[in-house]
């Protein structure tokens, strides 16, 4: 059953029928290895490079900075697995993606308002011992923004690398931040899932070897159709506005039980994390039931079925629901239904 | 109209599902996530439980098949406290608890059916073998080696109309018939037998883990109070139990009783195990019994029927009931149920449910 209404752009981003048709020419143009001598190759090769360009110009960073994976997920897990065998300990904000949540040795915890608590991590860079310093740009959950730049600037002072899961920004801001290292995800801006890219301010020990490709970092034949249709993507990026984001909140607010979490910090435009007097997982089943695909919160956990570590680290408990979607996705038109099916849940029983 | 079919992974809720389908119904299927026990690895071999990560994908591949919505309610706070703490606090104090019923009772037939209810379904099914009876009975399944009746004392009878059994006419082949004419991946899936959250099915090791400060080690001791040995902890052991008592008596013993304040656990004879009677609390009444209604008292799952007499003890809420013939093996913690002997031998009606405080 395909959902009518998708808002769940934060798990996945669909992929626009423009991008689907690229990703086709792609297939049968740019069907060879882009390491090949021949013409075919060339072109492939072309086209991985003219993305790799697009993405340093998006990040303003160099193009051999750029070395593209599969994902997030082997982004975190290279540079992070590097770093935890570094001297010092690596710290993360209490709110990462558990990609990168694995690999801590501490957490730098967070306010109320879901925003990395700075002074905090100012005491502890002061003592020392830090091989790293990894925070989001934006929680995937909460969609509130972290203040990047200002971290990178504490993290410079006392000399130690920045790394930022920027996974989810894209295609909802404009990015403005700047990272010692910083991982991007092809899926969550409308790619095809299986592509991603970790920008690098020095080289790490290979990934994979037995090949050349990626300056000898990933061996393994690059994937040329995705990775071009990744760069017809980046060229069509834009910032969203708050306005579909404040008409759902206000409905939610002023006619169901739901409060906002996170409202008091800069979030991410297309971002609503809400809890209910009625358990998150409920209001999903039932807006599934009539075709509005929600969340509970992160995709990755509900595979694990782990409550929401993000909550917990806010000081909030419960099971809450995630509201997110794209430029294209007509949430206003869906807020009636949204609204009717949760009060309809509120009203027919004490929970 | 809609239902709610609750989903296992097995073959019997699959073909539930599969079955109101065809019978009209709008159905919606539902995963119980319950806890959070490890997922079998490669070198486990086949899961004998239910409700782990292979279920759920089956459960999956059956509702794509059935072409219905699927999902997986976390429960696991609710099971937890109805069904993990009371399995604990069951054999701290020396008894042998029942989880399965327990689940039945708390988890399925209050929390995941007023969830169906608020899903907007009229009824909630499962693939349990029972019938409900035209007049709101609870009935033993036609297939009397299936027969779940046993499990189901608790639910409450102002529910049974809202409850569907899709499988309590039929027999267990007829059921995998089904599954294979539908093509379900779970036809030839093996039956599940362990308690779901204990994959090793060390209840022991379980208790163990989950009882704070509490030592269970003591004395093994013989009717006369003769220590004839030691035990690692008294919630290891289960009254009638006769295998892995760790002691040779040079004659075949029984655990005959288990005292949770002095930590001792009693061997005896067999028929030391013989008891006239029992006292339960917590009955749940599906009706009073017609004058002279011959009663029947089952004490475990597909046990013997013992004619019985039952009456309200001393204390309030509390009945007893009195065995025609000396019953064996009756511990506390375990379930009683009171079928009528009134009509025919695989009609029988449940009356009531209890759970055993002690014997007489």
């Amino acid at each position: 059953m395909s959902s009518a209404v998708y808002l769940d752009w934060n798990a996945t981003a669909l992929i626009s029928p423009s991008v689907v048709n690229h990703y086709c020419s792609a297939l049968s143009q740019l069907d060879c290895n882009p390491h090949s001598q021949h013409k075919r190759g060339r072109e492939a090769s072309v086209a991985v490079e003219q993305t790799r360009d697009l993405l340093a110009n998006l990040l303003r960073v160099r193009s051999k900075q750029v070395r593209f994976t599969s994902g997030a997920t082997e982004s975190n897990s290279w540079l992070l697995s590097h770093f935890s065998k570094r001297e010092g300990r690596l710290l993360g904000s209490a709110i990462e993606h558990p990609a990168v949540g694995a690999w801590l040795d501490e957490t730098i915890p967070v306010l109320e308002s879901g925003v990395v608590d700075i002074g905090w991590l100012g005491n502890r860079l002061v003592s020392g011992n830090v091989s790293m310093v990894s925070v989001m740009a934006a929680n995937n959950e909460t969609g509130v923004v972290q203040p990047v730049s200002e971290i990178h600037a504490l993290c410079k002072r006392f000399d130690v690398p920045y790394h930022c899961d920027a996974a989810q920004v894209f295609n909802r801001l404009e990015w403005t931040g700047t990272a010692d290292f910083i991982t991007l995800s092809g899926h969550k801006m409308g790619a095809p899932i299986g592509v991603g890219a970790l920008v690098l301010s020095q080289d790490l020990p290979p990934l994979l070897k037995g090949g050349a490709q990626e300056r000898g970092a990933r061996a393994g034949t690059v994937n040329a159709p995705l990775i071009d249709t990744w760069g017809h993507v980046i060229k069509t990026l834009r910032p969203m506005t708050h306005d579909a984001q404040r008409a759902l909140e206000s409905a939610l607010t002023t006619a169901t039980s739901a409060k906002i979490v996170g409202a008091a910090a800069p979030r991410l435009p297309n971002t609503t994390l809400a809890l209910f007097d009625v358990p998150g997982d409920m209001i999903v089943m039932a807006l599934d039931m009539v075709g509005i695909a929600a969340s509970t919160g992160s995709a990755c956990a509900s595979a694990s079925s782990k409550d929401s570590f993000v909550l917990e680290a806010m000081g909030l408990s419960g099971k809450p629901v995630r509201f997110s979607w794209g430029h294209e996705t007509n949430v206003e038109s869906a807020v009636p239904l949204i609204i009717e099916t949760i009060q309809n849940l509120e009203q027919t029983c004490v929970w | 109209m809609r239902v709610v079919a609750a989903m296992s992974g097995g073959v019997d809720s699959s073909v539930t599902a599969a079955l109101l389908l065809e019978q009209g119904y709008e159905v919606i299927g539902v995963h119980m996530k319950l806890h959070d026990t490890p997922e079998a690895g490669l070198e486990d071999g086949e899961t004998k439980t239910c409700c782990g990560l292979d279920d759920v994908n089956d459960c999956r591949r059956v509702a794509e098949r059935l072409g219905i919505p699927f999902y997986v309610m976390d429960l696991r706070q609710a099971f937890k406290k109805a069904v993990q703490d009371d399995f604990v606090n069951n054999y701290v104090k020396g008894w042998t608890p029942n989880p399965c019923i327990q689940c039945n009772g708390v988890l399925k037939f209050q929390v995941l059916l007023q969830r169906a209810r608020a899903l907007g379904a009229e009824y909630l099914a499962t693939g349990h073998y029972a019938q409900i009876t035209d007049d709101n009975c609870l009935q033993m399944a036609i297939d009397q080696n299936k027969d779940q009746s046993y499990f189901l004392f608790p639910i409450k009878p102002k529910v049974l109309d809202k409850i569907l059994f899709p499988l309590g006419g039929m027999t267990k082949s007829e059921v995998r018939e089904h599954a294979r004419r539908l093509g379900l991946v779970t036809a030839s899936k093996p039956e599940s037998q362990d308690i779901c959250f204990l994959p090793n099915g060390n209840h022991g090791q379980f208790v163990e883990d989950n009882v704070e400060g509490k030592e269970g080690a003591g004395e093994i001791v013989d009717t006369n109070g003769t220590v004839v040995g030691h035990h690692e902890g008294y919630w290891k052991y289960t009254i009638g139990q006769r295998r892995g008592i760790g002691v040779a008596m040079g004659k075949p013993v029984y655990v005959v009783d288990i005292d949770a304040e002095t930590k001792r656990v009693v061997i005896g004879e067999n028929d030391q195990l013989l008891t006239a009677g029992l006292v339960a609390g917590n009955m749940n009444w599906f009706r009073e019994p017609e004058d002279g209604e011959p009663l029947l008292a089952r004490i475990r799952h597909r046990g013997a029927l013992h004619t019985c007499q039952v009456e309200p003890a001393e204390k309030a809420g509390e009945w007893v009931v009195r065995f025609d013939i000396q019953a064996r093996a009756v511990a506390p913690g375990q379930a009683v149920v009171i079928y009528s002997g009134l009509g025919k031998e695989d009609e029988r009606v449940v009356i009531a449910g209890g759970w055993i405080r002690r014997r007489l």
